[in-house]
């Protein structure tokens, strides 16, 4: 009972005092308690409830199987679902074929991508157009479906007038003709498949002043006088708009067609890389060092020691480079709290067991001291598996398919699930206006004054509004003004007579003051329908909305001092 | 200082806004002092008419429709032999209208306790699920009728908010209930919910924060708590002078509220009435704004009426 009652009580009061803390004290571990832990151990629990969930639905479905309960038959339907979801996404991933490399770690095996050879050299070079059938990676590659837009920068191949320098080249400040030009250019939107939230070629970037040159900016061409910037010569270092070398972005795999240093190959035997060798296009320009990367090897123990620092001074791309300046854990092996590269993304470091390399022989040798990881008195070789190109063990990470496009589960997602939950929404739109119908049937003054003003709005949100001209407006006005004063004038003659006498005064009224020609806001249905909305409309929700903070903080109130009990059921 | 002497815990907030105009060590965050002081006015409010409840001063409730319809739609139910459909919203413990919710829901499964009525409660949230059931156990076992209670009555259906209306909607259709009660939080399927529930001709009760979905409620159902109305419920129903008296307390509130308002409003009428009076004020809250005055905090809420009803 205690746990029940009493404890319940006072882990409320403490959290809603904390929270509040949390948003007036500036102690920042406060507020990230608040802010994040709270909140996350808020979504662990719930994440946790999800089971209750789940086994309260079966049991509930399957006892009304079991003693075949009103409208069992429909539980067959749910249990159904439930087991076909279970299954697809739990045992069957539905990517079953012969083993193979899953480089682009996309689930599937991918032929090689065709293209376009347009410089007849052999190789896909930028700008040539293929079709992305390895890699669905998720960025924009060269010929992919993108919305080519009129930027309003200068993008290759549109044309210009060369007036600045006479050089035959594009020059910044020369007028140019911004066109549609076929090609994927800077700025332009492009579809991110992989929702990987990095800067992917193409996608928005922060525009500094870096200090280098950047193409575009102005230039004092006094070196070699050729019209264009060469290194050493002065510059004006701007905004210009569009990505510049060295500005600040999150480099991710380019997939260019070309090998770049650190990409894994197949050695020809000479231990370097050698043009026509096969390699594996995998640059991963991650920001961090990569095997195979050049590097000053302070504690000389030929290697790169994961997750040192290094100062990225040379080229500023986010990578480290030969000559660039790093700190040196200086302990010849790697460990556990160094930061390395996942580079098969299973979460763990899954070379040798770590080891203390007494003879730096970079060999374990009987006597040197190691985390023995498995518990078995030994120091175990690293396990052995098919050696795929990139060199790492790598597997399909578990769930993966559930995001996959060609996996049953997403099938199920796509096939049933999305349409069924667009169904339920598309109702909405005839149950508003069978709820409309009801709320504007004329029972009292506020349904007229409700009936009016929707009618009102419908009209000034359409086109066809605008084009009600404002005889027609006062038409409506006197109109409903006799019908709210018919039952009180019981002649039908004098009643007529005077209708219809108003109108046409009202109409000579209107004529005279010339309102064909400015008329005034309340016979403007668009206009009225604006006034209705930012009037009287906001005015009512803002009521609403005072009274329900005011409810909240008394809520609140009530159950931070633990007086109102009922939520835990006392 | 009768008040005072009368309610010495009055001070304790006084205390707390001196300090926070104090912000020794810089403990405070700047910039919040402003829902600061409201937050502990309103609080002080709150708890003064809590307390008068408690030492037995009278409080007069308006009677609310909607409540008072509550125990007649489970009589209803009752009598039809149907069952009593409660909706907790969709919406999981960490929004206060769910919270809300759950609690009338305890005071609802109190009443079909006690008139005999089956409860359904189908449930979005999982969490949810389980508060519900602990409220209604109680409410059932409080009202000495465990018997009745029943581990189905509150159950899960799913957490997608369409794929939930479309099970409830179901419910509805196959269980016919006579009394339908939505009080929690609610989106898009208000109305899918609702119209369903007023096409079975179950009388429906609906209460909810989104301030976006109650002309929906207000168009489909039979009765609607509107706003504040809604996290009254709990102790409307309750009928403790504790919670009567915070809900007085909040009614002052919004009193103080409504004033604010009517003072700003006038002010800007005269304002546009009479500019060359309003000149000095304006050249004041000038002067004012580069004085260190400014940077005291109290000023904050001498800004604040110039900026909404001067300047």
């Amino acid at each position: 009972m205690f746990f029940k009652r009493q404890l319940a009580v006072v882990v409320m009061i403490m959290m809603g005092v904390i929270s509040l803390s949390g948003y007036f004290i500036n102690i920042q571990e406060l507020r990230n308690f608040t802010d994040k832990d709270a909140t996350n151990f808020y979504m662990i629990i719930a994440g946790f409830a999800a089971f209750l969930g789940c086994f309260n639905l079966l049991q509930l479905h399957l006892q009304k199987i079991t003693y075949q309960k009103e409208n069992w038959q429909y539980s067959i339907f749910t249990l159904l679902g439930f087991l076909i979801m279970i299954y697809f996404g739990f045992i069957n991933k539905g990517l079953e074929s012969d083993p193979f490399t899953d480089i682009n770690n996309n689930g599937k095996w991918d032929d090689a991508e065709e293209y376009i050879d347009n410089n007849l050299n052999g190789i896909c070079d930028e700008g040539e157009s293929f079709i992305d059938n390895v890699y669905y990676n998720g960025i924009y590659d060269i010929g992919e479906e993108f919305t080519d837009t009129i930027n309003g920068i200068y993008d290759i191949g549109e044309d210009f007038i060369d007036v600045a320098q006479g050089n035959g080249i594009y020059d910044i400040g020369e007028e140019f003709i911004d066109a549609l030009n076929g090609v994927y250019d800077i700025d332009e939107r492009y579809f991110d498949e992989n929702l990987n939230c990095m800067y992917d070629f193409g996608e928005e970037f922060v525009d500094t002043l870096n200090g280098v040159y950047d193409f575009g900016e102005k230039f004092t061409d006094d070196l070699v006088f050729n019209g264009i910037y060469d290194i050493g010569e002065e510059f004006t270092d701007a905004l210009n708009g569009i990505y510049d070398v060295g500005e600040k972005f999150i480099d991710v795999p380019r997939g260019n067609g070309i090998y770049d240093i650190g990409e894994e190959f197949t050695d020809a035997l000479n231990g370097v890389y050698d043009e026509g060798e096969r390699f594996i296009d995998v640059p991963r320009g991650n920001g961090i060092y990569d095997v195979g990367e050049d590097f000053i090897d302070d504690n000389f123990n030929c290697i790169y020691d994961c997750g040192e620092h290094f100062t990225d001074n040379l080229k500023l791309n986010g990578i480290y480079d030969k000559g660039e300046v790093f700190f040196d854990s200086k302990n010849g092996l790697y460990d556990k709290p160094e930061k390395y590269i996942d580079v098969n993304d299973n979460g763990k470091w899954d070379k040798a067991e770590p080891f203390d390399d007494t003879y730096g022989n970079y060999n374990y040798d009987c006597g040197e001291k190691f985390i023995d990881k498995n518990g078995d008195g030994k120091w175990n070789q690293p396990e052995s598996f098919k050696d795929l190109p990139d060199g790492d063990y790598t597997f399909v990470k578990w769930g993966a398919h559930l995001k996959n496009k060609n996996s049953m589960f997403y099938w199920f997602y796509d096939k049933f699930y999305l349409p069924l939950g667009a169904t339920m929404f598309a109702l909405l739109a005839f149950f508003v206006a069978s709820a409309s119908y009801r709320a504007f049937r004329i029972r009292n003054f506020e349904a007229t004054l409700l009936l009016i003003a929707g009618v009102l709005l419908m009209l000034g949100r359409v086109p066809l509004g605008a084009m009600i001209s404002w005889w027609l407006v006062l038409v409506i006005y006197i109109s409903i003004l006799f019908s709210l004063l018919a039952h009180k004038i019981s002649d039908k003659k004098l009643f007529f007579i005077s209708y219809s006498l108003s109108i046409i005064i009202s109409i000579v009224i209107g004529m005279m003051l010339s309102w064909n020609q400015s008329t005034p806001v309340f016979l403007s249905i668009p206009l009225i329908q604006e006034w209705i909305m930012s009037v009287p409309a906001t005015a009512g929700s803002r009521a609403i909305m005072i009274g329900i903070a005011l409810g909240i903080i008394a809520q609140s109130f009530r159950i931070i001092t633990g007086r109102e009990r009922s939520i835990l059921g006392d | 200082m009768n008040q005072l002497k009368k309610y010495p815990f009055l001070l304790f907030p006084l205390f707390l806004i001196i300090i926070y105009i104090i912000n020794p060590f810089n403990l405070f965050v700047s910039g919040n002092e402003l829902s600061f002081i409201s937050l502990v006015i309103s609080c002080i409010i709150i708890e003064l008419f809590i307390q008068k409840a408690k030492n037995g001063e009278e409080i007069y409730m308006r009677p609310i429709a909607a409540m008072t319809a509550m125990e007649e739609a489970v009589g209803r139910a009752t009598e039809m032999g149907s069952p009593v459909l409660y909706v907790p919203g969709i919406s999981g413990l960490d929004e206060i209208d769910t919270i809300s919710g759950v609690m009338i829901l305890g005071h609802v499964a109190g009443m079909t306790a006690e008139y005999e009525a089956n409860l359904h409660v189908p449930c979005c949230v999982p969490i949810v699920m389980e508060a519900a059931k602990e409220s209604c156990k109680e409410a059932y076992l409080k009202k000495g009728r465990p018997d009745l209670y029943n581990e189905n009555m509150v159950h899960y259906v799913t957490d997608d908010q369409f794929a939930y209306a479309a099970g409830v909607n179901g419910i509805m259709l196959r269980e016919k209930p006579a009394a339908v009660f939505y009080q929690g939080k609610f989106y898009a399927e208000s109305l899918l919910l609702a119209e369903t529930g007023s096409s079975v001709g179950a009388l429906q009760i609906a209460g909810t924060g989104s301030s976006s979905q109650i002309p929906f409620f207000v168009t489909a159902c039979d009765y609607v708590l509107i706003g504040e109305e809604f996290y009254a419920a709990s102790a409307y129903l309750s009928g403790s002078p504790e919670m009567t008296g915070s809900i007085k307390g909040q009614d002052y509130v919004k009193l103080a509220c409504i004033v604010f308002i009517g003072f700003t409003v006038f002010m800007s009428i005269l304002n546009f009435l009479i500019p060359k009076f309003f000149l000095v004020l304006q050249n004041l809250y000038k002067w004012f704004l580069v004085t260190d005055f400014s940077t005291w905090i109290p000023f904050e809420f001498i800004n604040f009426i110039f900026r909404t009803s001067i300047i």
